[in-house]
């Protein structure tokens, strides 16, 4: 049980606390990885267990981490004391941060050191494909305006060229 | 008001003393001093990091941009904290995540 300050200021800073593992990354598509994760709970009080997780966010990487079963299991360890799992990204780097914590219980958890370092992981392998579909699908245009193709053939060949990497980007 | 959970570090030594009172308590002129030792927020959470086999180092405070954003949320979840206090920064090495940043709530 938490103490209470019996006579509490009204400004200043309050006994909680909040740990915020950050990725460095500087990408366009950082707004991409929003995410916020919730536990489905059974049970009250002493008896409250959480039996499912449940992921919310942009794009198709809340479908990527749900898919995700080592992280799951990880999740169910951690969710009744962390409550919420927020992936929040901001212009070069993106906080992935759970609930405030009163100081008397602040303190570092292994377990979610692993989720944040986890969840980092997908962040990277992502964020980096993707750059990687950017960069090819750059070359690729500045190819064929270099080969100076007859404006209808070069036209054509931009359109399969988009295709090609429109498709391999839905695939990432 | 973190330094009032943690551990401190206590030296006794034998050549000052404590309250005079203490001294007709006890009926000995020679009492000890107490040092505290004050550990920060984040120099805290380092060393039980590297007790779990992370490598990572504390950085001074206000030396990394990431200390001077002007927002530590992107207010895109509803009820972001907005008044927040910067408790320190760690480094980490070699690992999917490049930084742990300690905030107190206000």
């Amino acid at each position: 049980m938490p103490k209470q300050d019996p006579t509490p200021l009204p400004y200043g800073p309050l006994q909680y606390y909040q740990s915020h593992f950050i990725v460095k990354i500087d990408s366009e598509e950082n707004d991409n990885v929003l995410a916020r994760c919730e536990p489905v709970t059974k049970g009250h009080f002493g008896s409250k267990r959480v039996v499912d997780i449940k992921w919310t966010g942009a794009d198709k990487f809340a479908e990527v981490l749900r898919a995700d079963a080592r992280l799951t299991e990880m999740l169910k360890e951690v969710m009744l004391r962390e409550g919420e799992i927020r992936v929040d990204p901001l212009g070069d780097h993106i906080r992935i941060y759970g609930k405030w914590i009163h100081e008397d219980a602040f303190a570092f958890n292994q377990t979610m050191f692993e989720i944040a370092d986890r969840i980092a992981g997908h962040i990277k392998t992502r964020l980096r494909a993707r750059r990687n579909a950017l960069t090819i699908a750059r070359r690729c245009s500045y190819l064929l305006l270099e080969m100076k193709l007859p404006l209808i053939v070069l036209e054509k060949l931009q359109f399969c060229g988009k295709a090609v990497v429109s498709q391999a980007w839905l695939e990432v | 008001m973190w330094a009032a959970i943690l551990p401190v570090a206590v030296e006794h030594t034998h050549h000052s003393s404590h309250a005079d009172s203490h001294e007709e308590e006890h009926g000995h002129g020679d009492a000890e001093p107490i040092i505290i030792k004050k550990v920060a927020a984040h120099e805290k959470l380092v060393q039980k990091m590297k007790e779990s086999g992370i490598d990572c180092e504390s950085l001074p405070y206000g030396s990394h941009q990431l200390e001077r954003e002007e927002a530590y949320y992107s207010h895109v979840f509803a009820l972001s904290s907005r008044l927040v206090t910067n408790k320190g920064l760690i480094k980490v090495e070699d690992k999917n995540i490049d930084f742990v940043q300690i905030l107190q709530r206000n």
